[in-house]
Order: C-alpha cells, then sequence, then structure tokens
C-alpha cells in the first residue's frame, strides 16, 4: 500500500508502554475501501495500532494521520465517521440497553434506526435490559450496534466477536459484508478467530512484537502458500522431492504433504509430472498462513 | 503435596499477607498493651485475646473464601474437607498460643491477672483456662463465619480495625471476658456446641456449592482491575434497578441531538444525561445523608467543615470522567475536557444548592429548636455560616481530577481520596482555622482548587493516552 488516498497513513509509529515497547517504528497506511485483517498474538501491538489510529493512545515516535488528521486532533467532524467497537466493551453498565442506543444515536445526524432495528430483532437484543447485566456476548453485540449504527466511514473492531456464538458470528460477518458494499467504506478487524475473518477480508496485516511482519493483500497471501499433496502413481515417492521453498514436509512412502511457497500451481504440477506422481493443490488457510509467516519471521 | 498442606501455604506464601500480619500484630499487641496497662492488670486480657482470635477468624476464612469461590476448586479432589480442616486447625493453634501466652503473662509476678478475683475458690484455674481457650476457639470461629456468610474479603481489615476501636471506645474487653471467668462451664458447653454446630456447617456440600462462584473481592484483587469491573457490572443489574422518568430521557436525548456536531455544549450535555441516569434515580440517598450531616453539623458547628467536605467528596462513586471513557461518540479530546469541565461545575452547583438550602434551613430553624441534652450535655442547634457552602466548589474539581487520573486503578483511587480526606481534617478541625477563614480566602482557594484542576485536567485531556492498557 503507499499513501496516496489513504484514510489512515501511520508513518514510523512506535509507543511504549513503561519498559514494553507495543509499537517498533510501525509504518502503515489503509485506502478505502478494504476490510483489513488485523492478525497478531496476545500482546502483539493490535490495540495498540488501533487506539493509535483514533487517538486514544498517542505514539512516542512517528506520526499517525486519520481522515487526513493527526490523530491527537481528531475532532467531532472526523470521529463522526468512525465506529469503534472496543476490545473490552467498556459501556455504561448503569444504562439500560435502550437508553444507551438513544444516547449514542443522538450524536449522529445520521443514524440509520432501519439497521438498528433490524440489528436489535436479528441478535435478539432486549433493549429494557440494564447493560451492566447483559452477558460478555451481549455486551458484544450492543457495542457492535452502536458502533455500525450510523453507517461509518472507517469501522474499527477490536476483537469483535471473541464473545459471540457461532450463530451470532455467523450473522455478524453477514452483516461485514453488507456494510462493505457501499463504496469506500473501510473495516479494520482484529480478531484471533482467523477462520471468521478469513471469510471477509481482503488484506491482511500481521504483527508480531509491536512490528508488522506481513501487509499483503491477502488474495496475494494465498498465492504466495501453498500446500500440496502428492501421491505417487506408480509405487514409493522418490528420496529427494523436486520442489523449491519447501517450508513443511511429512511423507510416509507413497505419500506427502508439502507447504511450499512462491510456487505457482502450473509448475507444482509440472514437476510432479515429472517424478511420476499426482499433486493435489490447495491454498493455506489464513490460520496456517498466519503460523508460517510467524514462524519465517 | 497434600491438599491441607497446600492451603496452609496460602498463610506465608503471598508476600502481601506480610503487611495484614504487620497490621493484626499491631491490633493485637495494642489490645495487650491496653489490657495490662488497666487499672487491674491483666483486667481484660482475656478479652484482648478474644478479639484477637476473632481477627485470626476473618483472615483465615477470608483466604480459604478466596480459594472457595474459585470455580476450579469445587471439583477438586477432597478440596471441601481440607478448607473446614484448615480453618479448625488454625482455630485451634491461635487458641492455644493465645492459651499459653496468656498464662505466661498472668503467673508473671508482675501480672497479676484477673485470677485473683476469679480462683478464689482454688482449683478452678485449669475450668477458667479450658473456659478461655474454648471461648476463644468459639470467637475465631464468630470470625470465620462472618467472612463466610457476610462480608467481602477486601473489607476485612477495614472491619478488623473497626472492632478494636469499639472495644476500645466502649472499653468491652472486661465485659466480653467477664463469662470466662464467672460461669466457665457454661462457656466451654456453648463453646464446644458452637465448634460443633460449625464443624457440621462448613463440611454441607451446600455450603460449597453456595461458595463456588461467589462474587467475592479478595485482599488483593483490587488491584485488578477486571475483578472490580466483574463487581461493579454485578452492583449495577442488582442495585441499580430504577429509571429516570421517560420525559428527562427524551430532553437530553433532544438536546444533544439539536446542538451542531462540532458544539462543545452537545458533548457537555452528552456528559450531563449520563451522570443523571446514574444519580437521579438514587437521589434520596444523598439527600438524606446530606440532611443527617448539616443537623449534626448544625449541633457541632465546629466540625461543620468537615463532615460537610465528606459529601462532596462521595461524589467521586458518581463520577464517571468523560476524559477516560473508551465508548467513543464523536467528541475529540477538547471536546472530553470540555464535558468533563461542566460535569465537574454541575457537581459543585447541585451540592452547593443543597448545602445553601440546608444552611439556610438552620438559620431558620435554630431559634425555633429546643435544646437536646444528651448524656448530660445541652446540645443547641446553631446557625451554620454560609461559608461551608463554598467547600464543594473547591472540593469537587479535586475529586473530578482524582477520578479522571484513577478511574482505572481502584486502589489509587481510594487511598487518593483517604488523602484528600486527611488533608481536609488536619485543616479544617482546629476551632480557629474555620473561623479565620475570610470570605476573600475562601473564594482565593476555590480559583486556585478550578486553576490548578482545570489546567492538568486540559493537560490530561490532550497529553496523555486517553485508555488504559
Amino acid at each position: 500500500m503507499n499513501d496516496n488516498g489513504s484514510i489512515v497513513a501511520m508513518e514510523k509509529i512506535s509507543k511504549w508502554f513503561g519498559g514494553t515497547k507495543a509499537l517498533d517504528e510501525v509504518s502503515l497506511a489503509i485506502p478505502s475501501g478494504r476490510i483489513i485483517g488485523l492478525l497478531g498474538a496476545n500482546g502483539a501491538g493490535k490495540s495498540t495500532l488501533l487506539r493509535t489510529i483514533i487517538g486514544l493512545y498517542l505514539p512516542d515516535e512517528g506520526r499517525a494521520t486519520t481522515f487526513g488528521t493527526v490523530a491527537r486532533d481528531l475532532g467531532p467532524r472526523e470521529l463522526a465517521r468512525i465506529g469503534y467497537v472496543h476490545q473490552e466493551g467498556e459501556l455504561f453498565n448503569w444504562m439500560t440497553v435502550g437508553q444507551l442506543i438513544r444516547y449514542v444515536s443522538a450524536y449522529y445526524p445520521n443514524w440509520n434506526e432501519d439497521l438498528e432495528r433490524r440489528y436489535i430483532t436479528d441478535f435478539e437484543i432486549n433493549i429494557g435490559a440494564r447493560v451492566g447485566s447483559l452477558s460478555p456476548g451481549e455486551r458484544q453485540k450492543v457495542a457492535i450496534l452502536i458502533a455500525i449504527g450510523f453507517k461509518p466511514q472507517l469501522l474499527i473492531l477490536d476483537e469483535p466477536a471473541s464473545a459471540l456464538d457461532p450463530i451470532a458470528r455467523a450473522r455478524f460477518l453477514d452483516l461485514l459484508l453488507e456494510l462493505i458494499q457501499t463504496a469506500n467504506r473501510t473495516i479494520v478487524i482484529s480478531s484471533h478467530i482467523l477462520s471468521d475473518v478469513e471469510k471477509v477480508i481482503d488484506h491482511a496485516v500481521i504483527m508480531d512484537h509491536g512490528r508488522i511482519i506481513c501487509d499483503r493483500s491477502f488474495d496475494d497471501l494465498r498465492e504466495q502458500y501453498h500446500r500440496i499433496r502428492l501421491t505417487g502413481l506408480h509405487g514409493p515417492l522418490p528420496v529427494q522431492l523436486p520442489f523449491a521453498g519447501v517450508l513443511d514436509c511429512r511423507r510416509n512412502g507413497t505419500e506427502a504433504l508439502l507447504t511450499v511457497r512462491d510456487q505457482t500451481p502450473q509448475c507444482i504440477e509440472d514437476q510432479a509430472r515429472a517424478i511420476d506422481c499426482e499433486a493435489e493443490i490447495q491454498s493455506l488457510p489464513l490460520e496456517d498462513i498466519y503460523r508460517v509467516v510467524v514462524n519465517e519471521k | 503435596m497434600r491438599i491441607l498442606v497446600a492451603n496452609l501455604r496460602h498463610l506465608y506464601q503471598r508476600r502481601g499477607l506480610w503487611l495484614v500480619y504487620v497490621v493484626l500484630a499491631f491490633l493485637g499487641l495494642f489490645l495487650v498493651e491496653r489490657a495490662l496497662s488497666a487499672p487491674n492488670h491483666g483486667g481484660g486480657l482475656f478479652g484482648g485475646f478474644l478479639v484477637c482470635s476473632f481477627l485470626w477468624g476473618l483472615l483465615v476464612a477470608a483466604l480459604q473464601m478466596e480459594a472457595a469461590s474459585k470455580t476450579f476448586s469445587f471439583c477438586l479432589p477432597d478440596h471441601r474437607e481440607a478448607v473446614r480442616r484448615l480453618v479448625f486447625l488454625v482455630g485451634l493453634v491461635v487458641s492455644l498460643a493465645f492459651l499459653l501466652i496468656s498464662v505466661a503473662l498472668l503467673v508473671s509476678p508482675s501480672s497479676p491477672g484477673p485470677f485473683e478475683r476469679a480462683i478464689t475458690p482454688g482449683g478452678l484455674l485449669v475450668l477458667v483456662l479450658g473456659s478461655f481457650f474454648c471461648a476463644s476457639a468459639a470467637a475465631y470461629l464468630l470470625g470465620a463465619h462472618v467472612v463466610f456468610s457476610v462480608i467481602y474479603g477486601g473489607s476485612v481489615l477495614g472491619l478488623a480495625t473497626s472492632v478494636v476501636v469499639l472495644c476500645i471506645m466502649f472499653d468491652v474487653l472486661e465485659t466480653i471476658q467477664y463469662p470466662i471467668l464467672h460461669w466457665p462451664v457454661g462457656v466451654i458447653a456453648l463453646a464446644v456446641a458452637f465448634g460443633l454446630a460449625s464443624w457440621w456447617w462448613l463440611g454441607r456440600p451446600a455450603w460449597f456449592r453456595r461458595s463456588c462462584d461467589r462474587p467475592w473481592i479478595g485482599f488483593f484483587d483490587p488491584w485488578d482491575r477486571s475483578q472490580i469491573h466483574q463487581r461493579y457490572r454485578a452492583l449495577f443489574a442488582t442495585r441499580f434497578t430504577r429509571n429516570v422518568p421517560p420525559e428527562l430521557d427524551r430532553f437530553f436525548q433532544r438536546v444533544i441531538a439539536t446542538r451542531r456536531l462540532s458544539s462543545p455544549a452537545r458533548y457537555a450535555w452528552g456528559a450531563l444525561y449520563t451522570t443523571c441516569v446514574l444519580v437521579v434515580p438514587q437521589w434520596r440517598g444523598p439527600l438524606m445523608l446530606a440532611l443527617a450531616v448539616v443537623t449534626f453539623a448544625g449541633y457541632f458547628p465546629a466540625a461543620a467543615p468537615m463532615v460537610m467536605g465528606f459529601l462532596p467528596l462521595m461524589t467521586v462513586g458518581f463520577f464517571q470522567s468523560p476524559i477516560g471513557t473508551a465508548l467513543l461518540v464523536a467528541g475529540g479530546r477538547k471536546e472530553r475536557f470540555f464535558a468533563t469541565a461542566t460535569l465537574i461545575l454541575g457537581f459543585s452547583m447541585v451540592w452547593v444548592l443543597l448545602f445553601g438550602v440546608l444552611v439556610g434551613l438552620t438559620h431558620l430553624l435554630a431559634p425555633l429548636v429546643p435544646a437536646v441534652t444528651l448524656g448530660g450535655d445541652t446540645l443547641n442547634l446553631h446557625a451554620i455560616s454560609f461559608k461551608v457552602v463554598l467547600i464543594p466548589l473547591a472540593l469537587v474539581p479535586v475529586v473530578g481530577l482524582v477520578q479522571t487520573l484513577f478511574c482505572r486503578k481502584p486502589v489509587w483511587l481510594a487511598l487518593s481520596i483517604m488523602l484528600v480526606t486527611a488533608i481536609m481534617m488536619t485543616s479544617s478541625t482546629p476551632l480557629g482555622l474555620y473561623q479565620a477563614v475570610t470570605p476573600a480566602l475562601a473564594v482565593v482557594g476555590t480559583v486556585l482548587s478550578w486553576g490548578i484542576c482545570m489546567s492538568l485536567l486540559y493537560r490530561i485531556a490532550m497529553y496523555s493516552d486517553l485508555a488504559r492498557q
């Protein structure tokens, strides 16, 4: 990505918490109209990065701009275009869900009441319940509703689905896909449930120990890494397999399972034919891609 | 490792507990010293040790409750039996230790104790010592039951201190040891019955089921923000069941929505709304407290600044600083600061108005209310000086600053409020100081308080991280 036309631009951002470097010279540009998956282990710096984008955290070094404004100086006009689901789901516990929704909606002139009604029905939200009495999953549903109710141009989701049940998660992903159909809407989603994330993202940013170790389109990543199931057509496999870029190989006599990088399907098939084998080629799921990328670094 | 041994290790493995031991030792020594220095040497010694046993019961039970309330411990094999055995084992050891210390102190020629009176028939010494041992174990078990049944672990130290202070204030040590010396057989019988009942009670599966996952803030949990948040949520779910009138909801929502997007007033109204939703349904409590405090201040006008200063400090329980909120609405840093300042002003005004009305009432009622005689003293209702009305104006900004700084650090928040209270007590209690405060001085103090607190709040809002790790 480059900075041209980016709605978020971060240049060499570093952030310390005491002796811990949470962000280490992070540079990132987020163009509009993308769903970006922000992946990383606990403590990798994902939440810090997201909070820096919206100006909740101030970087110790570097510069972060969102909608062309330095993140620290984001004002009502810019923030009215940003929806944010907080990892800890901090809400006003003493309000009822209905009060909270009305309170938040009062801030946004473009609040979409149709979307609100549909969401409340689909996600079975009890608007009369006290927020403090909600289960973690119910709190998360409410947090998502108040973040998307005004159809923000930039939606930042920090572990939004961790407490949702499978059905609610599926509905939530459908909702994200529906939201992204509007032109120039951008979603940044941080999640540990990679099987869910891979259904919606078109770009992946992988973080490790405060650094971005991978910032690529998801399609490129899927093309870069493949899994090959190799079966000998007439007897056992040769001792030496001819494939380049092998990251992992498990074999037993006539079969082998390989993980390779930077090999085109055509090239793999040609090489398999050369050793009298049949190759079944699959793209790696995001979870495996993540593991491979982190291990490679 | 045996389960009993593992549970015993709680008593020394947690280094923070050594601080608790120091506090308990201090309280115990204070009681013993008090008993020994009484006019009749050793007059309340048994009573002092009974209170110490009670404190030990609180401590040991609190530690066991911390383990029993964790869900994983419910399924640990034989853990239930270990809790009961440990509670009784420590109780017996503690009672035995106090018995030996008592004997050592009482048989010492320099400390003639209460035995001189109690053992006059001769041969009663063993019976009285047995009675003391049983009573000590019963007091220990009573402390354990208080923790198991009533309170959170985190408040054990506060309860312990209150018990000691009350014992000293009302001089009850001799009274509570009276049955040990005069009805030893009855005390032994009652203590044994209580011990047996406790043994049965703590061994019931139902007790363990009820304790499992029980909301419980342990000794060191206040440092753990997630624990506190969990308890807060439970509190809001169970206690805050009343709502503001729908008209108030609609009024605020309309006002917020009709302000311009970039208008700071929009965010100020928002902060007032969320606070009203919290405060308005609870208005009776603070109002009754204010009435009681002003009445007290009317009868003891010298204490007026101090007791009336406590009420604005209570604001900290209702003040939710918009600067630190992680709920993102469209307001930026400046709007967050403005909303916080408005909230501080709002709270100050409410207290000033309330105090103004109540202080005004004392001026009206002072000539009419007859004097009250209490314990030989005649008390008159005095008209309280209107100067005290300025106290909330000076204090609420400090409360707002402290709450903003430590909204996610409950222990620091509590310590800061205690510090403010201590400063207030030391600076306002001396009689002359209160009278010496001129209106000009009060205004200068208020302006200074606002100036310092607002500039610090602005700095926090503009130049610091607004959400904590």
